[in-house]
């Protein structure tokens, strides 16, 4: 993983996010400051989608709030569509969507219609979208349910349509597919691949490292404020692990980690392949073979440790 | 602009909904709201010694302006104790959104009520009431009202829990306004109270209580710029 | 190897609506066994009817080879819920209370025995409200590992738990098998099956979809291909004599895995002219949705 940031600052407009060496402190009235980013960088080009792992309290949520101008940095620079978010906040808010902590809320009473069209009012947006959306997250049927009779999981959904409502170039996620199944998970992603095809860009932060290694292309790690690239993109970092009867005490090839009797490699038929036909060859059985996704493998990276 | 102002008549509608559905509950409530009020406008004016109809009146008037003021702060809340974060991920400055928003609120209770007041005058003294004086003195006190509202949002997005302060202004404006014997020069600056007093003597100029009225809904404004800027620059607008 | 759990036409509906219909299957003991499925299929529903919260409409239930009655309680832990622990008191104090409430003999002994097993004990005398996340579920888990407990029944242990609370839950856990106890734990994260699990029951639409070892399961692997030309690919494949198949995504396919012909396989893509542009083996997440799919096929 590398860990020097870009430098620099944020000169291109036409990248979809920037931010430089984020320094974030929340102050709350009356209580003590909390140090939420300390260094943080991210480079987000257009039609592309990012995801942002780390452990709870890492910063993850706040980084999306500074792209959205609900935070100014006390350090460093930030950029999104061009625009300085704090300063520029009415004006961002036209073009970025946004969905913080998994959810919006309405007043529990309203339907779906009227969550919808109170949104689509408010940016100015044609009725004719909202059919659009209804069918696109799967509401057809349930425009005139009351918010509180909704189930969680179609919640989540009228939450998503919600944020596209206005077309946004950018949209910014957080937790967005709490409460979803699967395959719904698949629909978003499949809708998201879409938009993303057509110039759209997207940071995505989730805990749920399957459903995110749908939504994303690359990944950034952020820990205790500080943020690390990945060398390569997410598939890169698909692993295979081999647990064996008894530990290896021969050389393979150096891309597999050995650990007693547990092997871990890249997830590359050929090189599993090999490194089985090996094993056979040295009278050692295989007693697990279990597979890692990218996503998942580099949110457990521990800082220093390394991959 | 009319972006906004459409939202916030689909707003309106969408929190009218629940109750339209229940159309004779609905009606009842108002018609019992309307009853109460000139009960109790009836007996103010009889402590204060002023004529019943005015007194009335100004029940009804202080009752909407007091409902503005306490409606303004939770316009965007959704039921939980501070605004929510979301209420600034709208393309407009927040200021905007919640001016708009009160006007049409504003709108509503003084149609609303001035409409009840007018039955209720019908049916208790027989003959109509002078509605454009009901409708400026309506107009005047939710002017302050809204301007003091407008303050305790930017307070409320700031310092959350001020909900004990609100009741405390709440009561104050009903004191200032029906308090007997209280009436200083300045009364006019004082949002409801101002209103309330020149329903009672309408031979004075509506001016100084206007333009006050103006004054609060400016600085109210304001302070809601103030406090978005300041609750970025915290970053407290989410934090829990 | 006997039964933990074993369960044969287990049913149950609500309003009407059945949750439940026939499922039938068996835990093993002394094993991580996964219950898996999406939320709301029915598994929180099948937990509460193993620990007698409620009573099935039809099925059997039997315990450690002995038909279910309420005495099962005794050797059997249940977390649905969260416990309603008090905050101001230690997680000591916390799981004290809750082995009094189960009559255990010693009941300060055996709390502090239980936060030993779960790797609390550097945190006995903090106060509740000041656990993390990851730390509080442990304590759920403490308050059920009573002495005599064999068999544990945990309700998404991981929920709203980060990497680091998902480590610290999931290593206890493998520490109790180790000392014996069998764990049925439900979850609708394929992630955490595909690294934790030995043995799985995954539950689709009420029944039964597979269940058996993690092993024979993952056996089952295909290769995952992504190739810019996907017609050609199985076109070429298949003519080459692999059983090739259209996959989920854009782009993918699937070949049956053929272990010792890997070369073979890549270089007839090659000879077609087709790139591969990534290739993995598949995960337990699309094993789930084969197995799924299948049944949606077959009904």
């Amino acid at each position: 993983m590398k860990h020097d940031h870009w430098t620099g600052g944020c000169p291109d407009p036409a990248e979809a996010a920037c931010a430089q060496d984020l320094r974030v402190v929340y102050r709350p009235p009356f209580a003590r400051p909390k140090v939420a980013l300390v260094a943080a960088s991210l480079r987000l080009k257009r039609g592309v989608s990012l995801g942002v792992v780390g452990p709870n309290g890492a910063g993850k949520t706040t980084l999306l709030r500074v792209l959205a101008g609900l935070i100014r940095p006390d350090r460093g620079e930030a950029r999104a569509l061009g625009l300085d978010p704090a300063d520029d906040r009415p004006a961002l808010m036209r073009r970025v969507g946004v969905l913080l902590s998994g959810a919006r809320h309405f007043p529990d009473r309203w339907n779906v219609s009227d969550a919808l069209n109170f949104v689509a009012a408010m940016y100015g947006v044609p009725r004719s979208r909202v059919g659009e959306l209804v069918e696109a997250f799967g509401l057809t049927g349930k425009e005139r349910e009351p918010l509180s009779a909704l189930s969680l999981g179609n919640r989540q959904r009228l939450n998503l349509a919600v944020v596209f409502v206005h077309d946004p170039e950018l949209v910014l996620l957080d937790e967005p597919t709490l409460a979803l199944d699967a395959q719904t998970v698949e629909t978003f992603a499949h809708f998201l691949r879409q938009r993303l095809g057509q110039g759209m860009s997207a940071v995505i932060t989730s805990h749920d490292h399957a459903a995110l290694g749908k939504l994303v292309d690359d990944v950034l790690l952020l820990d205790q404020g500080v943020t690390h690239v990945p060398q390569g993109p997410v598939t890169d970092y698909a692993r295979m692990v081999l647990v064996t009867d008894r530990p290896v005490t021969f050389s393979l090839p150096a891309e597999v980690r050995v650990e007693g009797n547990r092997l871990e490699l890249p997830n590359d038929p050929r090189l599993v392949v090999q490194v089985l036909d090996r094993l056979d060859l040295e009278g050692l059985k295989v007693m697990e073979m279990r597979t890692q996704n990218g996503v998942e493998v580099i949110a457990r990276t521990q800082v220093g440790g390394g991959l | 602009m009319s972006a906004l102002v459409r939202a916030a008549l689909i707003k309106v509608k969408a929190d009218l909904a629940e109750q339209l559905r229940y159309p004779i509950q609905f009606i009842f409530g108002w018609l019992t709201t309307g009853a109460v009020l000139w009960g109790l406008g009836l007996a103010a004016a009889r402590t204060s010694g002023t004529e019943a109809g005015v007194g009335a009146l100004a029940t009804y008037v202080a009752m909407g302006a007091v409902s503005l003021f306490y409606l303004i702060p939770r316009l965007l809340a959704g039921g939980k104790d501070h605004p929510p974060e979301e209420a600034m991920l709208y393309p407009y400055p927040l200021a905007r959104v919640v001016a708009v928003l009160a006007s049409v609120n504003a709108v509503q209770i003084a149609l609303g009520l001035i409409g009840v007041y007018f039955l209720a005058a019908l049916a208790v003294t027989r003959h109509a009431p002078a509605i454009g004086v009901a409708l400026e003195g309506m107009a005047l006190a939710l002017l302050g009202a809204a301007g003091a509202g407008f303050l305790l949002f930017a307070l409320k997005l700031v310092f959350r829990k001020v909900d004990g302060l609100a009741v405390l202004v709440q009561l104050g404006f009903f004191a200032a306004a029906f308090t007997p014997g209280l009436r200083p020069d300045w009364i006019a600056a004082v949002p409801v109270a101002g209103a309330v007093r020149w329903l009672r003597e309408p031979e004075l100029s509506p001016l100084p209580v206007f333009l006050f009225g103006i004054l609060w809904v400016l600085v109210g404004l304001l302070a809601v710029a103030r406090a978005e800027r300041e609750v970025v620059a915290r970053g407290v607008a989410g934090y829990e | 190897m006997s039964n933990a759990l074993s369960v044969r036409g287990l049913t149950k509906s609500y309003r009407g609506r059945r949750v439940l219909d026939g499922l039938t299957f068996e835990v093993p003991e002394g094993a991580i066994a996964l219950y898996l499925g999406p939320n709301g299929a029915g598994k929180t529903t099948t937990f509460r009817l193993l620990s007698g919260l409620e009573a099935p409409d039809a099925g059997e239930i039997h315990v450690f080879e002995r038909p279910w009655d309420p005495r099962v309680r005794r050797f059997l832990g249940v977390t649905l819920e969260e416990p309603r622990f008090y905050p101001w008191l230690t997680g000591l104090e916390n799981v004290e209370i809750a082995f009094r409430y189960r009559r255990v003999k010693n009941p300060a002994r055996a709390a502090l025995k239980a936060l030993e097993r779960v790797g609390l004990t550097y945190a006995a005398r903090r106060r509740f409200r000041d656990y993390s996340l990851g730390m509080r579920q442990r304590l759920y888990l403490a308050a059920q590992l009573f002495p005599g407990v064999r068999l544990l029944l945990l309700d998404e242990p991981t929920n709203g738990l980060d990497v680091e609370g998902r480590e610290e839950v999931w290593s206890t856990l493998q520490a109790l098998t180790r000392q014996g106890v069998s764990l049925f734990v439900s979850t609708h994260q394929v992630l955490e099956a595909e690294r934790f699990a030995e043995y799985l029951v995954v539950l689709h639409k009420g029944r039964v979809a597979y269940q058996g070892t993690y092993r024979d399961l993952a056996k089952r692997r295909r290769f995952v291909l992504r190739v810019d030309d996907v017609a050609e690919a199985l076109a070429a494949l298949r003519a080459a004599g692999f059983e090739a198949f259209l996959g989920r995504r854009p782009g993918e396919l699937y070949v049956e895995n053929t272990a010792g012909k890997v070369d073979r396989l890549l270089a007839c893509l090659t000879e077609a002219g087709v790139q591969v542009l990534d290739q993995r083996f598949e995960d337990l997440e699309e094993l789930y949705w084969r197995i799924k799919d299948g049944l949606e096929r077959a009904a």
